[in-house]
């Protein structure tokens, strides 16, 4: 009776299915990523059960049953689980069951021989599907969104800013949004144009899951290349000087370095253990460093992803300047070779990565590195909370900090800090035009408000949200 | 078959009602709490509570009523939950056990906007999903990169967590089911802390929700001021009524009065006892005590269960009541349905008083006279005569120096013989307790002149005397609120900073304790300057030991603090366990055994004028401490309310004076007087040998000659060992440690916690007694001392020495038959003091 109950089911299935078969990585993995993982993933595999990755898929837990027998779904144990009208054993425990068109692509997927259909059967599910499509934008946004990500778009007034699956494009004399490049990750996290203004590099994702670095024509607006990939949100980006090579970082501590002719990746490493906050390429381009939570910054080099030196001076347990400081901000000097590094604590430290090398040493010197106060100059930002941005122009440091205040910091430390703006609103991020004439700080509200870069006076402000845009406040006497 | 039992027990219950509590007791009826409600906004709820009373017995059947709304569009009423679904008013009718009452409710306000309040729903769910624990988020650097203030104490560190730290990545206005801070405890995306929210469920939607209309943060300029707790204080479940329902109201500082039962924090103190679910429905599971502690932001309240059952063959049996002590044990075991044990014998009772007052075993001649007396009052005159000895002093002083960590390490330069030697003078003259805290904690001056200044050498950092003196005389473990509010009480960081402030101006400097002009307590994350601890704000602190107000606040009479801690702490040393316990750990979320006796002792021990020796005295008297440690099988379950005598392990201290007084290896107590004076006797005479032959003007050359004279220099050696009985190890306020005394618990004195004493056995102590050096040297020196006795007369004298008691037949005929065919008598004598000193009888008081 049972036999031919089941025979009469698999055939009404298999009538009922569409021809097409069924995909592993565009339908199963999804699911078994969404709905699984969280207690049988990398972190956790309860009952001796892994779905992290295609192979792992099918090695049985504790039980010994088999998981997925392909060709057999009465034979899966995975299936029987997530379909089981027993509420205590049912999967996932203590949460909804499965759809039945779940179930049902599940089912198909093991009756026509559970098979990977493309990709590296040892790649993590979340990654295995590659770039992502995403989503058209809002059209109007129904909460306003902060702004997370800002670059002006070069030899121009206007300046692209994140938005929810979108880079918005805004007019900063007018206030008006001149352009949308949708169908890009939900979270932007950075924004970078090579110099002629052709091409866009995008960094974000979905946090926890999903990150991407994309290349956009600009010309088109769409994506042209997808550099990276990753199973957390992209954080940092920068492009080198002679926009070759573009950097970036995540929030699972990767840096990747690419070949933006080629649109491939160089190298991929992982040194450090928290967001990569900041990244910035020497003037020579040897060197990439990378700023991140862990309280380091790292020097790369660009030619082969080796470290070649760490930066400790964010975490110093002794003397004047300790403290354990996460890291937000990177860049370099542009004339000295000397690198400038920011996060919180009071100082912007100015250091040099290869006399940070020389006096890395090893366990062996220890407490003499300790009894030197290094090479690092610190200098004294007077900004109340965490800098999160920086810029060098005009020969000064432009600093920002978590609640939108500016500050100008002498590079040499010859001359004390100015405060240009004093606190406004919480604001993660800042941008100044190549001429330094200005600088943008881009609000939690979604405000970006402009300030004259010598004076601080505030020329204009504007809401750079689709539907949330309340028209250009001018505040110019 | 559901329904069919579903039915039997709604016929139980009213068979209960008309029959089981029969035609005598009136039925009151049911009571609905609140009877009136008003419900002011869309989302506003309010749980409500059915009683049922027969005369005096109440128990819950807010879940087993039946709960008819008049108007199904303006209320809907779910176990007693009442929310609202449209404006109006209706009319509430609860059924139960064949009864009925009802409620009125009005609603308004529900087309409204009620936007979700971060401060006051999303971090209470927060602590409540249990995102926010010591061990996840809420740990002092967070977990996976997340933080979260411990326990919600300060939502301005949830709110950037939250959405200012993260660059927006856990909150998605936009789409609010893509919120990282929703997926992650959904387990929609891995995650270590593992499931922790269930969707559809209050905490669920209360996140989401708070999303969903945009993450809003801010922080209102109001704190919780209070939360309400129905029902409150003591309850009592007699099986089959083994359930109620809690209601949690936070009043604000504004004004609001807001029902929080459902986004409250509920734990039970102990969760075999009575169990709580996330909606506040207590249910009870054996017979006990259990305290369930509500949360609700950075208050906390405790309601006390205690569950009877009825125990088969239980009868209680009334025993003769001496004080009030016996009253209130009895009242509590009477309820819990625990008999009490017999009364010791004169043996049990002379060896576990000696020990516990003086430290030291009865001689054999003291137990022989007192098992012998007729004295209708023996007993009492024992304790009397007990206490007025120097032993107890200075027994009791070695309990005070271990929690004030006396040592010659930490108070040098013979500041533990000064300060040893006061505590000493202070029990000795039976200073009143309240003087005696006074002294010490405003004591200034030069410390090798002022004795009681030594406590703060002992202790120099401002940390350590805020925690220690918390821990001392407070019973509060306050170090937690040092970081951030403590977790299972009540004290914030702004009480921790406060009570610093009381000694940030007390500095040791070139010997002296000294008040300076400057010092202050900061609070670390808001950087206030904190104002200390029981001073009053119209005084000036500059020129106030602020000392002395903290220790007036501390000693007044009705601190809730300062009389419980001390009689518990002198129960504990009686009894081996505390009325609450341990003993520092005072808290709501960590309940009094017997709250009413712990109550009535420390009035009692605040109207006889902080009396130490009069508490000692009266729980001496009382039947509850002259109980025999053998447990029936209608007590041996209890092990916390002091059905019968616990019994518990020498101290080290102890012990090595026991095996010295089996040895006679001590100098007997009780004359120690007399060879006091003798010594000092023949001392003078040496000196006034001198004196007589140099002549009066040759005084000060005398003294000198004395000074250098080689008896003289014996004879005050002698002196010097007897008057701080160095023979003793309990008799000394900071023995030194041996390996012994190691073995067996003594506490090196690096905390303030009674805790450091260990009292767990461990098999170095087996070999201690089997094998070690000290031990061998004491049995082998007694056997000298026992070898010109007759076998009877040894035997005798030796149970006499260890047990206090005669041996029995069979000890006599087996230890006689043992000492008769032994080879070698002298080897055989040491081995029956080996033999003695391993039982059990003799390691453990009983």
């Amino acid at each position: 009776m049972l036999n031919i109950l089941t025979v009469f089911i698999s055939v009404a299935v298999v009538q009922s299915a569409p021809t097409a078969a069924v995909s592993f990585v565009k339908d199963v993995a999804p699911i078994i990523v969404r709905r699984c993982t969280g207690c049988h993933g990398e972190k956790i595999n309860l009952g001796g059960y892994r779905a992290d990755t295609f192979r792992n898929m099918f090695k049985p837990g504790v039980s010994g049953l088999t998981s997925v027998e392909p060709g057999r779904p009465e034979g899966s144990n995975l299936l029987r689980l997530v379909t089981t009208k027993i509420e205590q054993v049912r999967m996932p425990k203590s949460d909804s069951a499965l759809t039945t068109t779940q179930v049902g692509l599940i089912k198909r997927w093991i009756l026509e021989g559970a098979k990977l259909d493309s990709g590296n059967p040892n790649t993590l599910l979340r990654s295995l599907a590659g770039a992502r499509v995403h989503p058209a934008a809002p059209t109007s946004y129904s909460k306003p969104l902060p702004v997370t990500a800002l670059s002006f778009v070069p030899n121009s007034n206007s300046i692209a800013v994140s938005g929810y699956n979108e880079v918005t494009i805004w007019d900063t004399v007018t206030g008006k949004m001149i352009r949308r490049i949708g169908n890009l990750p939900h979270w932007i996290k950075a924004i970078q144009f090579t110099k002629d203004g052709s091409k866009m590099v995008v960094a974000g994702g979905t946090p926890g899951e999903y990150g991407e670095v994309a290349v956009i024509d600009m010309v088109s607006g769409k994506r042209m290349a997808v550099l990276g990939v990753m199973s957390d949100a992209a954080f940092s980006l920068a492009l080198s000087a002679d926009n070759r090579y573009a950097a970036a970082g995540f929030a699972d501590a990767t840096v990747q370095v690419y070949d933006l002719q080629k649109l491939e990746l160089r190298w991929s490493t992982r040194v450090q253990s928290d967001w990569i906050t900041g990244l910035s390429f020497s003037k020579d381009g040897r060197f990439v460093v990378s700023g991140s939570r862990d309280t380091t910054v790292k020097v790369l080099e660009v030619a082969t992803g080796e470290l070649f030196a760490t930066y400790a001076g964010h975490n110093r347990q002794i003397g004047k300047y300790r403290g354990q400081f996460p890291v937000f901000s990177a860049m370099f000097d542009s004339t000295s070779g000397d690198a400038f590094s920011a996060g919180a604590g009071e100082w912007i430290q100015r250091w040099n990565p290869e006399k940070a090398k020389a006096e890395a040493g090893d366990a062996g010197d220890m407490e003499e590195r300790f009894a030197k106060a290094g090479h690092a100059r610190y200098l004294e930002h007077g900004l109340l909370d965490a800098v999160y941005s920086m810029h060098l122009r005009n020969g000064k440091i432009y600093a920002t900090s978590l609640q939108g205040a500016i500050s100008i910091i002498d590079p040499q430390g010859m001359v004390p800090f100015r405060v240009l703006v004093p606190t406004v609103e919480s604001s993660f991020v800042s941008a100044m035009p190549e001429d330094g004439s200005k600088i943008v700080t881009g609000a939690f509200s979604g405000t970006l408000r402009i300030y004259d870069s010598s004076s601080g006076a505030r020329i204009s402000q504007f809401v750079a949200q689709p539907g949330q845009s309340t028209g250009i406040k001018t505040t110019r006497r | 078959m559901k329904q069919i039992s579903a039915l039997c027990i709604s016929l139980l219950i009213s068979s209960m009602g008309t029959t089981g509590f029969g035609q005598t007791v009136p039925n009151n009826g049911l009571s609905i709490s609140p009877p009136h409600i008003e419900l002011t906004s869309k989302r506003d709820y309010v749980q409500m509570i059915v009683t049922s009373s027969y005369g005096k017995t109440v128990h819950d059947v807010t879940h087993q009523a039946k709960w008819t709304c008049s108007d199904q569009k303006v209320i809907r009423a779910v176990n007693g939950k009442v929310t609202a679904v449209g404006n109006g008013s209706a009319t509430i009718s609860v059924q139960a056990e064949g009864r009925t009452t009802k409620a009125t409710i009005s609603v308004t306000g529900f087309s409204k906007p009620d936007p979700i309040s971060f401060k006051f729903e999303t971090v209470p769910v927060l602590t409540k999903q249990g995102c926010a624990t010591g061990s996840c988020h809420g740990s002092p650097h967070g977990r996976g990169g997340f933080s979260l203030s411990l326990l919600g104490y300060d939502p301005t560190i949830d709110r950037n967590s939250l959405i200012l730290d993260g660059f927006n990545r856990r909150t998605n206005t936009i789409d609010p089911d893509e919120s990282l801070i929703l997926k992650k405890p959904l387990l929609a995306l891995p995650h270590v802390g593992g499931k922790r929210l269930l969707t559809g469920r209050t905490p669920c939607n209360i996140l989401r929700g708070w999303i969903a209309e945009g993450a809003n943060a801010s922080l209102p300029d109001v704190d919780v001021k209070d939360i309400e707790l129905s029902p409150g204080g003591e309850h009592t479940f007699h099986s089959p009524f083994v359930n109620q329902q809690l209601r949690v109201v936070a009043k604000l500082s504004d004004g609001t009065v807001k029902d929080v039962s459902s986004i409250a924090t509920y734990e039970s103190s102990h969760p075999n006892v009575a169990k709580v679910d996330a909606d506040g429905y207590v249910t009870a599971l054996s017979r006990g005590q259990a305290g369930i502690s509500v949360r609700f932001l950075d208050k906390l309240k405790t309601v006390h269960f205690t569950v009877v059952e009825e125990v088969p063959g239980f009868k209680w049996v009334e025993r003769p009541e001496v004080n009030f002590i016996d009253k209130l044990v009895n009242q509590k075991l009477k309820q819990l349905q625990f008999v009490t044990s017999t009364i010791c014998t004169d043996s049990e009772f002379i060896r576990r008083t000696t020990l516990d007052i003086t430290g030291s075993l009865p001689s054999p001649e003291a137990a022989q006279a007192f098992i012998s007396s007729r004295d209708k009052y023996k007993r009492r005159s024992l304790i009397e005569h007990l206490l007025n000895s120097e032993a107890y002093a200075r027994f009791w002083a070695l309990k005070l120096a271990d929690i004030m960590r006396v040592s010659q390490q930490k108070m040098p330069n013979g500041g533990a013989e000064r300060f040893s030697d006061w505590l000493v003078d202070s029990i000795r003259r039976n200073q009143p307790y309240d003087a005696f805290v006074r002294e010490l904690l405003t004591a200034k001056g030069k410390v090798n002149q002022v004795a009681p200044a030594n406590y703060f050498v002992a202790i120099p950092t401002v940390e350590e005397r805020t925690e220690i003196t918390s821990q001392i005389f407070m019973g509060t473990r306050v170090e937690c609120a040092k970081c951030h509010n403590h977790p299972f009480e009540t004290w914030t960081m702004r009480d921790y900073y406060s009570i610093g402030a009381v000694f940030a101006r007390t500095n040791i400097n070139q010997g002296s304790l000294i008040l300076t002009n400057e010092g202050e307590s900061y609070h670390p994350t808001t950087h206030e300057k904190m104002s200390p601890w029981g001073t009053p704000k119209s005084i000036n602190l500059d020129n106030t030991d602020r000392r002395i107000a903290f220790s007036n606040w501390l000693t007044q009479k009705d601190n809730p603090f300062f009389s419980r801690v001390e009689v518990n702490r002198i129960w504990n040393e009686l009894f081996g366990k505390g009325i609450v316990d341990p003993v520092d750990d005072f808290r709501s979320s960590n309940p009094p055994a017997n709250i009413e006796l712990l109550d009535a002792l420390a009035k009692e021990f605040v109207s006889s004028g902080y009396d130490r020796k009069h508490i000692v005295e009266i729980i001496c008297n009382s039947q509850t401490y002259q109980r025999s440690a053998q447990a029936s099988p209608l007590n041996t379950a209890d092990d916390t309310l002091f059905s019968h005598c616990k019994v518990r392990m020498l101290s080290a201290e102890q012990l090595k004076d026991a095996i010295g007084t089996v040895t006679h290896q001590l100098p007997n107590l009780e004359s120690s007087m007399e060879t006091e004076t003798s010594l000092i006797q023949k001392l003078e005479e040496r000196r006034s040998n001198f004196k007589s032959r140099l002549g009066e003007s040759q005084a000060s050359l005398s003294t000198l000659l004395t000074l250098a004279d080689h008896d003289s220099i014996q004879l005050n050696r002698k002196l010097f060992e007897v008057k701080n009985r160095m023979a003793f190890a309990t008799q000394r306020p900071y023995p030194e440690r041996n390996e012994f005394t190691i073995a067996f618990g003594q506490p090196k004195r690096d905390t303030a916690c009674t805790c450091e004493r260990q009292s767990a056995p461990t098999l170095v102590q087996a070999l201690e007694l089997l094998n070690g050096g000290a031990a061998y040297d004491l049995v082998l020196r007694g056997s000298v001392i026992y070898e010109p006795l007759d076998n009877s007369t040894l035997i005798d004298m030796l149970y006499m020495s260890a047990y206090s008691r005669h041996p029995n037949a069979a000890e006599q005929a087996t230890a006689m038959k043992f000492l008769t065919s032994a080879k070698e008598r002298k080897s055989a004598i040491t081995d029956l003091i080996w033999t003695i000193i391993n039982t059990r009888e003799f390691v453990f008081q009983h």
